[in-house]
């Protein structure tokens, strides 16, 4: 653990001195957490990469500022809800104006993906955009990184820069959305998971 | 406890995010609430959902020559094409607009500048402070703020106030008021920079003080204040005001010019 979080500050610091290498590894190492971040936030392939590209061009213009791992990851995961973030505000707000509603909920319903978008054709292809598409952005960032990227409530705390408990009444909130959200959009999958569970 | 409260904790329960102690008292509540024992229990299966479609709906693996194309742009010393997509989508849905003025305050989140300061290389501030002022070029009509590197690559993107919740840390942070027509980028009037021991709970002039009744005005409404920071936790009063006066000089703020007057 220790030697892996050495070896990606040594990776960082040739990144910042100018190896391209370095660089590529950098991308490879985070690219995908960054891409399936901005993904679950935006709920489209193809501006998550647009995102992905533009934090990695904003990394690559920030090097010299990391001198550990610990603030390069959370200022990485950051950026990229940050990014998303306007990117969804972005959309909402020029939607707003043409369908004239109220609310900050972000629905971006009609963005969902299009055929092409994902590799994957399961069955809950563009599911997580229709269940985050309920939440506000705060409460849809704290999901996207608790409950689908899984970092401990303290460690969103730090990559948001802002207090746990800010972080708990989000997640609160948004797991009672994502809960009216399954029932409204998947009730079988909940049927079948309540024939699953033990009763307890 | 009352079932608004007890269904609250529940969701943060089923995570694992609840303290010990409260959780001792939420198992009390649930012993004679039926409603928030059947909560539970869908709270549960809700838990168990979305692990199942967050791991099920992934995004496609970026392409292959992603890390290229990354470096080809920064090489070739480019912006990035993202912002060009971002207006290109949202010009289409767009409507005529009348011009719509926000006020927004910039909390500037400065982690390099700290570094700058805490390491004492008060020529890179210098350099900054000339990268900023050649790149800003006078703040009347407002600057394009994502298109201003010096800007961009320091601070983060700005937030809305309503939705903005800063940490204790001392900082340094900016105000200013948005202008958007249509087929421009948006664009920002830097309305006052200031300094803070301690941002959060944000305090910070305009904002909280006399003078927000003229803050709004110039803005439009409250509704549209957006706020962003610039952290500097070590910092001392004195690395703040350099990083302050460097904004000031670049941008001339309304409220910095009549504060006080
Ligand atoms: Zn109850």
């Amino acid at each position: 653990m220790e030697a892996a979080r050495r070896d990606r500050a040594d990776l960082i610091e040739k990144a910042r001195n100018g190896d391209a290498g370095a660089f590529r590894e950098c991308i490879k190492l985070y690219g995908s957490r960054v891409n399936a971040i901005a993904y679950q936030m935006v709920g489209n392939g193809e501006d998550a990469r647009d995102i992905s590209q533009e934090v990695f061009i904003r990394l690559y213009r920030s090097l010299e500022r990391f001198n550990s791992d610990y603030s390069f990851t959370s200022w990485l995961y950051r950026l990229t809800a940050n990014l998303s973030i306007d990117f969804l505000r972005k959309n909402a707000r020029h939607r707003q104006r043409s369908l004239d509603e109220p609310g900050n909920t972000v629905d971006i319903k009609d963005r969902s993906p299009g055929p092409d978008d994902n590799a994957e054709s399961s069955e809950f292809y563009g599911a997580i955009n229709r269940l985050a598409g309920e939440l506000s952005i705060n409460q849809r960032r704290v999901f996207v990184l608790r409950d689908l990227q899984g970092f401990p409530t303290e460690e969103v705390a730090g990559i948001l820069k802002c207090r746990s408990s800010t972080v708990r009444v989000h997640l609160a909130r948004a797991r009672r959305r994502i809960k009216d959200a399954l029932i409204k959009h998947y009730p079988d999958l909940l049927e079948v998971i309540s024939d699953e569970m033990p009763e307890s | 406890m009352r079932c608004p409260k007890a269904k609250m904790m529940l969701a943060l329960y089923v995570g694992g995010d609840l303290p010990e102690f409260k959780a001792s008292r939420l198992m009390a509540h649930l012993q004679s609430c039926d409603e928030c024992a059947a909560e539970l229990k869908t709270l549960r299966q809700s838990r168990v959902a979305t692990e199942k479609i967050g791991g099920s709906d992934i995004p496609k693996a970026l392409p292959a020559d992603f890390a290229d194309q990354v470096i080809g742009i920064v090489s070739a010393g480019k912006s990035s094409s993202l912002r060009q997509v971002w207006f290109r989508s949202g010009f289409q849905r767009m409507r005529p607009v009348a011009i719509l003025s926000a006020v927004v305050v910039i909390v500037l989140i400065a982690v390099g500048v700290t570094q700058m300061v805490k390491d004492n290389k008060i020529e890179s501030v210098a350099r900054w402070r000339m990268e900023l002022i050649q790149s800003v070029g006078g703040n009347g009509t407002g600057v394009a703020w994502e298109t201003i590197p010096n800007l961009n690559d320091v601070f983060e993107t700005p937030v809305r106030m309503d939705q903005f919740d800063p940490p204790r840390e001392a900082g340094v942070y900016a105000v200013m008021h948005r202008i958007e027509a249509e087929g421009e980028p948006p664009r920002y009037v830097i309305d006052y920079c200031g300094e803070s021991r301690r941002l959060g709970p944000f305090r910070g002039h305009p904002w909280i003080n006399q003078s927000k009744g003229r803050l709004l005005s110039r803005a439009g409404s409250e509704e549209n204040v957006y706020i962003a920071v610039m952290l500097m936790p070590d910092s001392t009063p004195k690395d703040r005001r350099d990083i302050e006066a460097v904004l000031i000089e670049a941008f001339n703020p309304y409220f910095n010019r009549v504060k006080g007057a």
